[in-house]
């Protein structure tokens, strides 16, 4: 192979590439601005929606309606933050498409427009995961708490890494990312987490929780210590 | 009309005779059949005799209502939320019921009696009927008997929360009796709505806030309710939950309203001294020192750093010395009726984050009281309230301003 046979390859390449990129400008040129537009339209929308909320009161009578109103924001901004992202959610969408119908001839734009679904449901997924994580490990420390359980913080720890690596796991499905690896290491990983509990209850902490559970045992008998109190 | 307005509010008539318009008409929502059941009918009979005046019985559904020594009765038909209320709550909601139906039957004054009413004389219940009978008050409360270790609830956040901020010293917030006149009975008994189905009827806040005139009236009656096996948290959140909502509802009238003033006894109230059985808070204190040591990210969502920093302090103390200072419980009751407002964190979780420091007062209050007597309790409640009303300036600083004003 001589030195011209070797650039002539080389320039057809870079001539490939470059016929590759310039082919997908105008589809990430109309991506942009389909996201710019929905982006001002979505931001407009729901300053608007806070607007008519907050001048016809809805707030204030939501709040009287629904006495358990379990957001810390405002029903008005609420309502105006998931307008905003569902129509940003559409833009971006929209614009996937576009992007995919611009630029009909290029593989990487199949490619990216068949991720785009597995992304979005992987970001749903990780921010309703650690929302829930949060909000069972609050639960489990509390009532541990009130249960006078002295590992309550441990068992809450438990709960929300649990439900975290559940979550991590669920979106590296989704963004398929470690394919088989990440199901085969995450079912090793909780079935030896739940083995290692099983053989440390049952082997190595037997006479710690046997003595524990004499005392909850203890405590709740009617001979146990009468505080004479009544809180009603 | 009687017939078809009840049905239309929910109450069922009895087989026999109701009148078409009874001037007094006792609700007994806990009523149950039986010797003691009898024992207040018969009492009720002999009481209605004493005032002189045409009356009426209201019972549960679940009894066969029969007019008993000639007392015409209907029973009442329970909404959904009082059957799906904790047991002991359900009384107390049936109050609104209760009012429904006498105002169904034009009563002039409704009273309503606590399961354990069979205790009391004939004379008694005609005694604590009379301050409305004689329309000198819209609102007749009772004042219980109370021994020091009992009613910690009431001691330590109804009572002095209640009179803070309504400005009436009304001394037990969730009575199990009372008398209502026709405004007190239309206050309470408004038709179901989203706002007050299920929610319980805080009798003398909603008087103090429409300006009617209120009276407490002694009663030799022990209520207990059954709330054996109910967790303590739960008992919180059922209570605490529509307290505090009832704090948003009425914040334009509290932020007003200054100092507090008593309200007429009728006769004033002597019981026998009753002295404390001592108290071992031990558990209590337990209870706080693990809050202590897992809930304090929780609770530094909800209480300021000062307050933060005193409940360490707190917590380093060996048991004997354990006292929790009234400011401090004020500031945290405080500012836990102010993170349910706000949502600072999930309403579920508000009240178990409490109840931790509630143990930690109620113990505190326990080894302060002793094993003394009722008068030396009453008086250190009246001192926690007084406490309450002193700092009341910081709940409205910090209501108004939330980011503002964060010590």
């Amino acid at each position: 192979m001589s030195w011209d046979q070797i650039l002539q390859a080389l320039r057809e390449s870079t001539q490939r590439v470059l016929l590759d990129i310039t082919q997908l400008l105008p589809g990430v040129l109309a991506l942009i601005i389909v996201v710019a537009i929905f982006w001002g339209l979505a931001s407009l929308c729901a300053w608007g929606v806070r607007r008519i909320m907050r001048a016809a009161r809805a707030d204030e009578r939501i709040n009287r309606g629904m006495g358990e109103w379990a957001s810390s924001q405002n029903p008005s901004e609420v309502v105006a933050r998931i307008v905003f992202w569902v129509l940003m959610i559409v833009g971006i969408l929209f614009g996937v498409s576009l992007f995919s119908e611009a630029s009909p001839q290029s593989p990487l734009a199949a490619q990216l427009v068949a991720y785009v679904p597995g992304v979005v449901t992987a970001v749903i997924l990780l921010f309703g995961g650690s929302v829930v994580a949060r909000f069972l490990a609050r639960s489990v420390l509390i009532s541990g708490v009130n249960m006078n359980l002295h590992y309550a913080r441990i068992l809450s720890l438990g709960v929300k890494w649990l439900v975290l690596v559940l979550t991590a796991a669920m979106v590296l499905e989704h963004l398929a990312i470690g394919g088989v690896i990440v199901v085969l290491a995450f079912g090793i990983l909780f079935g030896g987490i739940v083995l290692a509990l099983a053989l440390a209850v049952g082997l190595g902490s037997r006479d710690l929780v046997s003595r524990s559970l004499e005392r909850e045992v203890a405590r709740s008998t009617p001979d146990a210590i009468e505080e004479h109190v009544h809180h009603f | 009309m009687a017939e078809a307005e009840l049905l239309a509010s929910g109450v069922q008539t009895a087989a026999r005779s109701v009148p078409e318009q009874a001037e007094l008409v006792f609700g007994l929502p806990s009523y149950a059949a039986g010797e003691q059941g009898r024992e207040l009918i018969v009492r009720l009979a002999e009481a209605t005799a004493l005032i002189n005046a045409s009356a009426a019985l209201i019972l549960p559904q679940s009894l066969e209502v029969e007019p008993v020594l000639g007392l015409p009765a209907i029973a009442l038909q329970s909404t959904a939320a009082e059957s799906n209320a904790l047991p002991w709550l359900a009384s107390f909601l049936q109050m609104r019921s209760i009012a429904r139906a006498a105002m169904s039957l034009q009563a002039k004054s409704c009273v309503i009696l606590g399961p354990d009413a069979y205790h009391l004389s004939a004379g008694a219940i005609a005694a604590f009927a009379e301050p409305i009978l004689k329309s000198e008050f819209d609102l007749a409360m009772p004042r219980y008997p109370l021994r020091p270790a009992e009613g910690l609830l009431n001691r330590g956040i109804l009572y002095p929360l209640t009179r803070s901020l309504y400005g009436k010293r009304v001394h037990f917030q969730l009575p199990m009796d009372a008398v209502l006149t026709q405004p007190m009975m239309r206050l309470i008994g408004e038709p179901p709505n989203s706002k007050t189905a299920g929610s319980l009827p805080w009798l003398s806040v909603e008087a103090a806030v429409a300006g009617l005139r209120i009276c407490e009236v002694p009663l030799a009656v022990h209520h207990q309710p059954r709330t054996d096996g109910a967790d303590l948290t739960a008992v919180l959140a059922s209570v605490l939950g529509p307290l505090f909502q009832e704090m948003e509802t009425h914040a334009s009238f509290w932020q007003r309203s200054r100092g507090s003033v008593e309200v007429p006894q009728r006769p004033n109230a002597v019981w026998p001294e009753t002295k404390n059985e001592s108290i071992d808070a031990q558990r209590m204190i337990e209870s706080f020192m693990l809050g202590s040591r897992n809930l304090q990210e929780i609770w530094s969502l909800v209480l300021p750093p000062v307050t933060l920093f005193e409940l360490k302090k707190l917590a380093r103390l060996p048991a004997e010395q354990f006292h929790m200072a009234d400011s401090l419980w004020v500031r945290i009751v405080y500012d836990f009726a102010l993170a349910h407002r706000l949502r600072t964190i999930n309403r579920a979780h508000i009240f178990g984050a409490l109840t931790p420091l509630y143990l930690g007062w109620a113990a505190s209050y326990a080894l302060e009281i002793g094993a003394t007597t009722s008068a030396v309790a009453d008086a250190r409640t009246e001192k926690l309230a007084a406490a309450f009303e002193a700092d009341k300036s910081y709940l409205l600083s910090r209501w108004r301003w939330p980011d503002r004003f964060n010590p």
